[in-house]
């Protein structure tokens, strides 16, 4: 908008102003030229009155010239003179151009008063051309009538002329450039009026363009800002008829093209959304403008309405004041979908079984979900509401949660985390919990109770170190029969040689004593060689009737050196040593185990007085007695514990552990005065790998052990333990049935050889090989000595039947014994070859025996055993 | 070639109406048998009393008339048809020639008009005023008459000067 602020004064004023400028100026200059005129004629009649006073003089004149010579002056000059003077009166009086003297106040009176006294003049000259005498008289005073008026006129004239009109014409032209002033500045005051009028109409002529500029800048900016909305707008007026639709409802009705025009009509824009599918309906398309009508006649609430495409339209009508409808159409769509999208998660959230409460900013719930409710151990979820959040937690964690975690959740939003979460009932229990900060500074909590959960990670953190411990297992046992296959070449060593002592030393003395007992330690070593072996293997062990007490002696004779001194060993073992079935190392290690254990019980109490009492008795179970032990379901092989009796008073618990059958049975126990233990220790003292100890101290596999051997050979276990005073250990083993058995005979003493023979071995320990020679030799076989399979093929090769038996180690490096003695073989089938195994194996025993190999021999290979097997295949031979 | 044709024989014609007047002026003009209202001096080659020409109102009224229509400045609004010899034919009849002329009226009034206001504006010695003759009362009997209504730039106040009324002798000079 350009505003020109210059005064515009309107041509027709401009006009008016000049019209009235040159109507005054024309007025005033006509006044002025008829006041001029009227000088004018006022002079040209103060002439014309002169001229009637000389025609005056010259009538006089003649008349007394007549009296003085009628001869001179006949009469005809005197009727001359009248008519003349008569010719003048009407000049003055009427003459057009002497109306200014006619104007002079008394003038024409003068005038026609000299006419009027012009009869009794000639009523005088009738007299004189009479003859009558004595006329003069009375013709001088006729003239004096006449003369009289006509001087005074002139005098009249004159004396205005000279005094009046003379300055009139003065101030005539004073009063003309007056009246021009008072003209112009009427004029001037009333065009400056008028310009201001104009002025100001000018101005509000302005003002209204600008108002009226505004209005519509105005309307503009409304139409724009109901453009800019995101809500379709449609004003319809109090006709009814379509005043204004913005954009967003053209769009949406953009199916309605042309006919969304100004002035269309509500119902037959209705009709045509109808009519056109603009909208779902649910009945008849009348039923549905009918009442749209209807409604909108005065609308209430605003509806819904679905347009096609599934765009859903919350249509909110109002009536303006002067009558109008006023719609407005949101677009709701996807409120509707993020309503119902709401409503689907609140029902999730109802159904999650994780725990979901809100929290206002004061502390308090909002809102829990039943799954919340239930975790916490309340009967609805609406008797959580109001409740401060501390409640949820344990006092501890609650106090860590608002120090540590709701900073962080204020920091950053979110907190995701464990804590212990306390139960209505006040139990504790752990939960994963989620903490959310809300936006209206409220909290979002989810929990999750994981006490289940961790039970079941726990358990399978044990099963998983379980596995772990059994691959450790594994591989300890195969570590052990490697080791053991070398520790069986010393032993074999160690024995062979020390039975070479015995032997060669004086019967009975005090060194072969000795050597006696060098023996028997290797011996006892070679057996727990081989239960290593087979406890690497898991395989049955062998079992043999023997002698408990003897037993109990051998292995605390050899324990006694691993005990401190200060543990005092009582033992009390039964008269009659009773029978048992079961292998020897085995029970012996049950009862190093025990000790070991009683050992370490003492050592963590402290005590200097420490004691192990071991005891050995048989008793009856006949189903009432071992203290709860009750005869089971056949051979009782049941790891599970039976019983657990905590007795809180006196800290005493007891355990039973596996069932027996009715009859005699070897009860051996282990008092310990140690530290003792609780009841859930006990609880779990047979779980393989639990253990106690310091890590590295115990393997937790003992008492495991002692507990799968005891089950193995249908015995059970008993504990019962206090506090502080000690432990004890009841072992229960069936007494063996079978007493005719008898010990192993000792074994024959080797004889000489009793033919000679030519001997190869071979073996890849250069002791071992060392040893068998030599104790062979002795015997008087000749013996060819080798260390490794190739060595000996090649002197077996050299020369087969040089040899009358091959003795080879199995375990060698290049060439395993049994495809020695199948190379061997295949030369000479017929050759005895005897096979020395480091541990027993069956596999290898079968494809050896399928090999041809005629004899097996357990390393380490007793000589007087090897002994006898040459003197044996010698004789087949 | 009409058109030159049609206008000498105009010529022609014209001037063979103007012939006897010619003719006429250049005889001795009569001796007035009625009142002298006229006198022609000065200049006059064709006097008949003296001098001077002299005129009664029958010999004016011998010489052609002209009837001239208008206003004048003593009768108000009123049109007045006045009648009478255009004043150079007076002039002719007495043989008077000359560059400006006297008019002088019965009270001795008088008043100088140049030759050309009579050869070219057609004045006339009016002798009669809307058909009547004009007594000394009312102007008469005499009046030098313009063609105001006819030409309207000899109606200003110096050609009123010049109107005299009453008038009893014309000097040429």
């Amino acid at each position: 908008m350009t505003r020109n602020w210059r005064i515009r004064i309107p041509a027709p004023l401009w006009f008016a102003t000049l019209g009235f400028l040159g109507a005054a100026f024309v007025s005033v200059y006509e006044i002025t030229l008829r006041q001029k005129e009227t000088f004018e004629s006022f002079r040209t009649g103060a002439w014309a009155v002169v001229q009637l006073d000389s025609e005056a003089g010259r009538l006089e004149n003649a008349i007394m010239g007549h009296y003085a010579d009628p001869l001179i002056v006949p009469t005809d000059d005197i009727d001359l003179a009248v008519d003349l003077l008569y010719s003048r009166f009407p000049v003055v009086l009427e003459g057009q151009r002497n109306s200014g003297m006619r104007r002079v106040n008394g003038m024409v009176d003068l005038i026609l008063q000299a006419q009027s006294a012009m009869q009794p003049v000639e009523v005088q000259i009738a007299r004189i051309k009479a003859g009558e005498p004595n006329t003069l008289p009375a013709v001088t005073e006729a003239l004096r009538q006449l003369r009289e008026p006509v001087r005074s006129a002139v005098r009249l004239g004159i004396a205005l002329d000279q005094e009046t009109f003379e300055p009139r014409l003065r101030d005539g032209q004073i009063g003309f450039v007056l009246d021009i002033g008072f003209v112009v500045l009427t004029g001037g005051f009333m065009v400056s009026i008028a310009i201001r009028q104009s002025r100001r109409s000018q101005r509000l002529g302005e003002l209204a363009q600008i108002a009226a500029e505004a209005a519509d800048m105005a309307r503009g900016r409304l139409v724009d800002a109901l453009n800019a909305i995101s809500e379709a707008f449609v004003y319809f007026g109090p006709d009814g008829r379509l005043v204004m639709a913005n954009d967003r409802f053209r769009q949406l009705h953009q199916d309605l093209g042309p006919m969304m025009q100004i002035g269309l009509d509500y119902p037959t824009f209705t009709q045509e959304i109808v009519e056109r599918g603009l909208v779902k309906l649910d009945g008849p398309a009348e039923d549905w403008i009918l009442e749209r009508i209807a409604a909108s006649a005065e609308p209430q609430a605003s509806f819904e309405m679905e347009m096609p495409g599934g765009r859903i339209v919350l249509v909110n009508e109002r009536r303006t004041r002067e009558g109008g409808l006023v719609s407005v159409r949101t677009d709701v769509t996807e409120i509707t979908r993020a309503r119902e999208l709401l409503a689907k998660r609140l029902h999730a959230m109802e159904a999650s079984l994780n725990g979901i409460a809100l929290v206002d900013p004061d502390g308090q719930v909002i809102y829990a979900n039943l799954a919340f409710a239930t975790i916490h151990e309340y009967a609805r979820p609406d008797d959580l509401i109001g409740q401060p959040w501390r409640q949820f937690w344990d006092p501890a964690e609650a106090m860590r949660i608002e120090r540590e975690i709701l900073p962080t959740v204020g920091r950053e939003g979110t907190w995701f985390g464990e804590t212990r979460g306390q139960r209505a009932k006040g139990g504790v229990f752990p939960q994963e919990t989620s903490l959310t900060r809300t936006s209206d500074g409220g909290l979002a909590l989810a929990v999750d109770d994981i006490s289940e959960r961790k039970r079941a990670e726990l358990e399978s953190a044990v099963l998983r170190e379980q596995f772990f411990n059994a691959q450790k297992l594994e591989a300890i046992g195969r570590l052990a029969g490697g080791i053991a296959h070398d520790f069986n070449n010393i032993l074999a060593a160690v024995n062979g040689y020390a039975n070479m002592l015995i032997e060669d030393l004086p019967a009975n003395s005090e060194t072969q004593g000795f050597a006696r007992s060098i023996l028997a330690a290797g011996e006892r070593a070679k057996g727990l060689i081989r239960e290593i072996l087979a406890f690497s293997r898991t395989e049955k062990t062998e079992r043999t009737t023997i002698r408990l007490n003897g037993l109990v002696d051998e292995t605390l004779s050899m324990l006694r050196a691993t005990l401190p001194t200060t543990i005092r060993l009582d033992i009390h073992l039964a008269d009659a040593s009773p029978l048992v079935k079961a292998n020897a190392t085995q029970i012996s290690q049950v009862l190093m185990n025990l000790c070991v254990n009683a050992r370490d019980a003492i050592d963590e109490r402290g005590k200097s007085d420490g004691a192990i009492r071991i005891t050995s008795s048989v008793v009856p179970i006949d189903g009432g007695c071992a203290e709860g032990l009750a005869s089971g379901s056949g051979n009782g092989v049941d790891a599970s514990i039976l019983r657990i009796d905590g007795d809180p008073d006196a800290d005493a618990t007891r355990i039973w552990i596996g069932r027996l059958s009715p009859g005699p049975h070897v009860l051996l126990s282990v008092r310990d005065n140690g530290i003792g233990m609780p009841a859930e220790v006990m609880e779990r003292i047979f779980d393989p790998f639990f253990s106690t100890k310091e890590v590295g101290k115990g393997t937790g596999l003992g008492l495991a052990a002692v507990h799968g051997i005891v089950t193995q050979h249908d015995g059970a276990i008993t504990i019962e333990s206090r506090i502080g005073e000690g432990t004890a250990f009841h072992i229960f083993l069936p007494v063996a049935v079978d007493r005719s058995e008898t010990p192993p005979a000792p074994l024959p003493k080797a004889r000489p050889a009793a033919r000679s023979a030519t001997i190869l071995v071979v073996d890849d320990e250069e002791m071992v090989a060392t040893m068998i020679a030599r104790s062979l030799e002795r015997l008087g076989y000749e013996v060819v000595c080798t260390t490794t399979p190739e060595e000996a093929l090649e002197a077996f090769t050299e020369n087969p039947n040089a040899f009358d038996i091959v003795i080879t180690d199995q375990t060698m490096p290049g060439m395993s014994g049994v495809d020695l003695g199948r190379t061997m073989l295949a030369m000479r089938p017929s050759l005895p070859v005897i096979l020395c195994t480091g541990y027993s194996d069956s596999a290898t025993e079968t494809s050896a025996r399928a090999s041809g190999i005629a004899a097996f021999i357990s390393k380490p290979a007793r000589p007087s055993e090897l002994a006898l097997e040459v003197e044996r295949l010698l004789a087949v031979a | 070639m009409n058109k030159y044709l049609a206008i000498s024989i105009a010529c022609f014609a014209f001037l063979c109406v103007l012939s006897p007047a010619q003719s006429r002026a250049t005889e001795a003009l009569a001796v007035p048998t009625g009142k002298v209202v006229l006198t022609v001096g000065g200049q006059v080659t064709l006097p008949n009393a003296g001098k001077v020409t002299t005129f009664d109102m029958a010999m004016l009224d011998a010489l052609p008339q002209v009837t001239m229509v208008t206003h004048t400045p003593w009768d108000g609004s009123a049109v007045v048809t006045f009648r009478g010899p255009l004043i150079r034919d007076i002039l002719a009849a007495a043989g008077a020639s000359g560059t400006k002329a006297r008019v002088i009226a019965l009270n001795d009034y008088a008043v100088m008009i140049p030759a050309s206001d009579f050869n070219e504006d057609g004045v006339i010695l009016a002798t009669k005023r809307n058909g009547q003759r004009m007594a000394i009362r009312d102007k008469g009997p005499l009046w030098v008459i313009y063609p105001l209504a006819d030409r309207p730039d000899l109606d200003v106040y110096g050609t009123y000067a010049k109107m005299a009324w009453q008038v009893k002798a014309i000097d040429v000079e």
